[in-house]
C-alpha cells in the first residue's frame, strides 16, 4: 500500500476523462496519476441521497481476470488483491498496517463492484485501488502499480441546533447529599465523551475533581436526549472514609456550577448552540426518606379537570415522581390522564382525561421513589448499622386516600 | 468479557450431562436462523460450543449467537495487535474518534476474540461484533444469516401517568453492565438511568422466560452501611469448595460474594463483603483462572495494577462489618501485578495467558496477550 509515497501527490492528471465522477468530489489520486495503457476506470456510484452510501465501480480490468473472478468464488482477500478502498490518511504512515473496509464484491459483465458495508463518514477521504496483472502507468518502468481514485462526502456545515433544555433538579438550591442531575437536551445526543464536556466548578471557577460516578455506558433516555449523571456516592455519604481523604463534592453554603461544555456533540456531530450553567447553592444535608403523612393532597371538584395535587413540601426526584405515581379508583382501576411536576419538583399535579367523577379514589405511590438526596418511602439512602437503623427496604406501593366532592 | 474457565466448563459438562439440564444438542434449542437486528452491542460472554452472548441494552434485550466458531485453537500462545481501535476503523470505515469498543470476549473453544463495537456515536450509531483472530486478522461478524435466540428483558415499572402520553415514551432506560453464562443460565447485571439500584437477574438458557432480577443487598465495608442500591461493575462466577459463587464489584468498589444457590427470582439476598478496592478506583474487568492447583481471581481497575486473589482467601474473609481506616482499603489479602496497569478489558486466552485490552499512557489501545501472573 505504499507504492504513493514515492509519487509527487501533484503529478498532472492529463487523462481525467477516465475518471467518471458521479458523487462528490475526486480529491487526489494518491497512487498513481499518470495515464495508463489501457482506459481503467473507477466509479463512485451514488446509492443514497445523502451520497454515504456508495458502490465502486472498477472498469477496464482484462477479460481474464474478469472470467476468473467469475468462474470462481473468490476469498475476500482475493477481492481485495483486486480492489480495495481504504480510510486515507493525511500522513501516510498513518495508513501502515491498517486494513482496507469491509463490504461486498460482485463481479459484472465488463466490471467488478465493491459496496461498503457501511456508509461513508462526511469530511474522511476514501482511496479505492484497483490492481492487475501488468496494471502500470504508461512510460514509466515495468513495475505494477495500483490504479486509484478517491473521493470525500462533504461534510455537512456547522450548523448547531441543539441545546440544553434543562437541568433537574430545577432547584437552585439543592441538598448537600445530592444524589443525581439529570440534563435534558432539546435533541439526541451523541455518546462516548460526556465526563469531558461536563464539569462541576465552585462560584470561584474552581474545578471539582471527579465528582461523578462515570460509567462508561453513560446513562441515556431510550430518545439519546437526556443524560444521567449520578455524583459519586464515595463523595456524598457522610463519615467515611473516601470523605475524609479528598472532601465531598459538594459542601454546605457554597455555591457550585454545572456546565455543559458546547462541544458535546449532538446526535449528527454537531457542537451545541450555546454551554450552559447550572447554578446553584448547597443546603443541608437531606437524610430523612419522604414521609406522605406529611404531604398534602388538593382533590379537585366533581365535574371538572382540575388538578389533582399532592405537594410534597421539598422537592422529588423528577424522573421517579413522573413515573412512580399513579391514580385508581377505590377498586384500583387505574384513571387515565397525564401528570406533571411543578414548584421546582415539589408538586405533582394529575390531569384526567375526562371529567373527575365524584367518589372515593386512591393515589398510589411506589416506595422506591425518591427525594433529591436519593431517599426512598420508608428507607433512607444510607443506612448506618452502626446507629443501629437496620431497616429492611421492601419495594411496595402506599395508597393515599383521596375524595372528589 | 466473561469466560468461566475451561476447569469450570469440564466440572460443569459432567454435572449437567448427568442432570441432563443442558447438553450439546439443546444448546441451540429454540434458535432460529436468520437476519440478526441489534440495536446496540454491550458487554458479551461466551458459552460453550462457541455460543455468544450479546448484551443488547438498546433493545432491552440478550441475544444467544451460535457462532459456529468450534474449531481448535492454534498452537500459538501470544497475541498483539497495536492501534487495534485504528484498524477497526479502517476496516468499518471511519475515523477511530468514531469507534468504541465496549467489550471483549475470547471464544475458549478457538481462541478467536470478539469485540462488541459501536461505530459512530450519534443517531447513525451503528453495533459491530469484529472477531479477531489468533494471527490477529480482524473480520467483522456477518449477522445477516446466523443462528440465535432472544431473551426479552422485563419492562421498566409501571409509569405514573396511565394510558397516555409517557407510557410510549418511557425515559427508564435498562443499561446491561455484564453477562456471564453459567450451567443452564445466563447472569445479567442491569443499571437503570434512575434508580441507583442493582438488578442482578438469572435467565434460563435456552430461553424460555425472564424472571425478575433478583434484588441484591449488599454491606458496604467503606462506606460503613448496608448498601442495597449500588450498581454492580462487573462479576464473575467461581467454585469456592464445592459451591458456585459470584464474585461482584460494585461501582464503588467493594467486592461482594454471593451463593449463586441463593440467586432465585425476587430474592433479597446479602453478599458477602470481602474487600475494598479503595477511592477513587473504579473496578473494570474480572476473570479466573488456575494456577498450580489453586483458583485465582484476576480484577482490572482503573487506578491500580491488576489485582490477583486466591480464591481461598475469599473462603477465608470475613465479611467486612465496620468502616475500613486508612484509606479505604482492606478485607482479603492481594497481589498487585503493577505491569498491569491500563487494562479496561480482561478475558482469559488460554490456560496460561489472559488478553487484554489495554490503553498506553500515549492513548494507544491494543489487543495484547499476557502470561497469567
Amino acid at each position: 500500500m505504499r507504492w504513493f509515497i514515492a509519487v509527487p501527490s501533484l503529478q498532472p492528471l492529463r487523462r481525467l476523462s477516465w475518471l467518471l465522477i458521479t458523487l462528490a468530489e475526486v480529491v487526489w489520486c494518491s497512487c498513481w496519476a499518470q495515464p495508463f495503457a489501457s482506459s481503467y476506470s473507477i466509479t463512485w456510484n451514488k446509492l443514497s441521497p445523502d451520497k454515504r452510501t456508495v458502490e465502486v465501480e472498477a472498469s477496464g480490468l482484462p477479460s481474464k481476470t474478469l472470467e476468473r473472478l467469475r468462474r470462481t468464488t473468490p476469498s475476500t482477500s482475493e477481492w481485495q488483491q483486486v480492489l480495495s478502498v481504504f480510510v486515507e490518511h493525511p500522513d501516510p504512515m498513518d495508513e501502515l498496517g491498517l486494513p482496507p473496509v469491509v463490504g461486498t464484491y460482485k463481479v459484472g459483465r465488463a466490471s467488478i463492484y465493491f459496496r461498503p458495508s457501511y456508509p461513508l463518514q462526511p469530511g474522511v477521504v476514501y482511496r479505492a485501488e484497483l490492481r492487475a496483472p501488468g496494471l502500470k502507468p504508461d512510460g514509466v518502468g515495468s513495475r505494477e502499480l495500483p490504479f486509484c481514485s478517491t473521493m470525500k462526502v462533504p461534510r455537512a456545515a456547522l450548523v448547531p441546533t441543539t441545546m440544553v433544555r434543562e437541568v433537574r433538579p430545577t432547584s437552585d438550591e439543592l441538598p448537600e447529599n445530592l444524589l443525581k442531575f439529570y440534563i435534558q437536551f432539546s435533541g439526541p445526543m451523541s455518546r462516548g465523551d460526556i465526563y469531558e464536556h461536563i464539569h462541576l466548578r465552585t462560584a470561584a471557577g474552581a474545578k471539582v475533581e471527579d465528582p461523578f460516578l462515570e460509567i462508561d455506558e453513560e446513562l441515556w433516555d431510550p430518545s439519546e436526549s437526556r443524560l444521567t449523571l449520578f455524583i459519586d456516592p464515595g463523595r456524598i455519604k457522610r463519615g467515611v472514609q473516601p470523605l475524609d481523604e479528598v472532601g465531598p463534592a459538594l459542601e454546605i453554603g457554597k455555591r457550585y456550577i454545572l456546565r455543559i461544555d458546547r462541544d458535546l456533540q449532538d446526535g449528527s456531530g454537531q457542537p451545541l448552540m450555546a454551554s450552559f450553567d447550572k447554578s446553584f447553592v448547597v443546603g443541608p444535608p437531606d437524610r430523612d426518606p419522604p414521609d406522605p403523612v406529611r404531604w398534602e393532597v388538593r382533590a379537585p371538584v366533581r365535574g371538572t379537570q382540575n388538578a389533582l395535587s399532592v405537594l410534597f413540601f421539598e422537592s422529588m426526584d423528577h424522573a421517579l415522581a413522573s413515573r412512580m405515581i399513579r391514580v385508581t379508583d377505590e377498586s384500583g382501576a387505574p384513571i387515565s390522564g397525564r401528570s406533571e411536576l411543578a414548584d421546582q419538583e415539589r408538586r405533582w399535579h394529575f390531569f384526567p382525561t375526562t371529567r373527575w367523577p365524584s367518589g372515593r379514589m386512591k393515589i398510589q405511590v411506589q416506595t422506591a421513589i425518591e427525594d433529591l438526596a436519593g431517599n426512598n418511602i420508608g428507607k433512607a439512602f444510607d443506612v448506618d448499622l452502626f446507629e443501629g437503623v437496620q431497616k429492611r427496604f421492601v419495594n411496595t406501593t402506599i395508597s393515599i386516600p383521596f375524595e372528589v366532592r | 468479557m466473561k469466560t468461566f474457565s475451561r476447569y469450570y466448563w469440564c466440572s460443569l459438562a459432567s454435572a449437567v450431562l448427568v442432570a441432563g439440564s443442558i447438553h450439546g444438542a439443546s444448546l441451540t434449542e429454540g434458535m432460529k436462523e436468520g437476519a440478526l437486528a441489534l440495536r446496540s452491542a454491550g458487554p458479551l460472554a461466551f458459552g460453550p460450543g462457541g455460543l455468544l452472548f450479546v448484551a443488547d441494552s438498546k433493545a432491552a434485550a440478550l441475544v444467544a449467537i451460535a457462532t459456529g466458531d468450534t474449531g481448535a485453537a492454534p498452537a500459538k500462545k501470544t497475541l498483539k495487535v497495536e492501534g487495534i481501535n485504528q484498524k477497526i476503523a479502517a476496516l468499518l470505515g471511519v475515523t477511530s474518534d468514531q469507534i468504541l469498543i465496549n467489550d471483549m470476549a475470547v471464544n475458549p473453544v478457538s481462541q478467536n476474540a470478539y469485540l462488541a463495537v459501536s461505530r459512530g456515536r450519534g443517531t447513525d450509531m451503528t453495533p459491530v461484533l469484529v472477531k479477531v483472530n489468533p494471527d490477529g486478522r480482524l473480520e467483522v461478524m456477518g449477522l445477516e444469516k446466523v443462528k440465535f435466540s432472544r431473551a426479552e428483558l422485563p419492562d421498566a415499572p409501571v409509569d405514573g401517568v396511565v394510558g397516555q402520553g409517557n407510557r410510549q415514551s418511557n425515559p427508564r432506560n435498562e443499561t446491561i453492565t455484564d453477562v456471564a453464562f453459567l450451567e443452564d443460565r445466563v447472569l445479567v447485571a442491569g443499571l437503570s438511568n434512575e434508580e441507583f439500584s442493582s438488578t442482578l437477574r438469572a435467565i434460563p438458557f435456552p430461553f424460555k422466560n425472564v424472571e425478575k432480577g433478583t434484588s441484591v443487598e449488599m454491606y458496604h465495608g467503606a462506606h460503613g452501611r448496608f448498601e442495597t442500591r449500588s450498581p454492580i461493575r462487573t462479576f464473575v462466577p467461581f467454585k469456592v469448595g464445592n459451591q458456585l459463587q459470584l464474585l461482584a464489584a460494585y461501582t464503588c468498589t467493594p467486592l461482594v460474594q454471593f451463593p449463586i444457590s441463593e440467586l432465585v427470582p425476587g430474592a433479597k439476598i446479602k453478599g458477602k463483603t470481602v474487600a475494598e478496592l479503595g477511592n477513587r478506583n473504579r473496578p473494570l474487568d474480572m476473570i479466573v483462572y488456575q494456577q498450580g492447583g489453586k483458583d485465582y481471581l484476576l480484577l482490572a481497575n482503573s487506578s491500580r495494577g491488576l489485582m490477583k486473589i486466591a480464591t481461598d482467601q475469599i473462603e477465608k474473609t470475613d465479611s467486612i462489618s465496620t468502616p475500613v481506616p486508612d484509606g479505604g482499603k482492606s478485607g482479603m489479602v492481594y497481589e498487585t501485578i503493577a505491569s498491569g496497569t491500563g487494562i479496561e478489558q480482561l478475558d482469559r486466552f488460554d490456560g496460561s495467558h489472559a488478553l487484554v485490552l489495554r490503553r498506553t499512557e500515549a492513548g494507544v489501545l491494543s489487543l495484547e496477550s499476557m502470561t497469567l501472573p
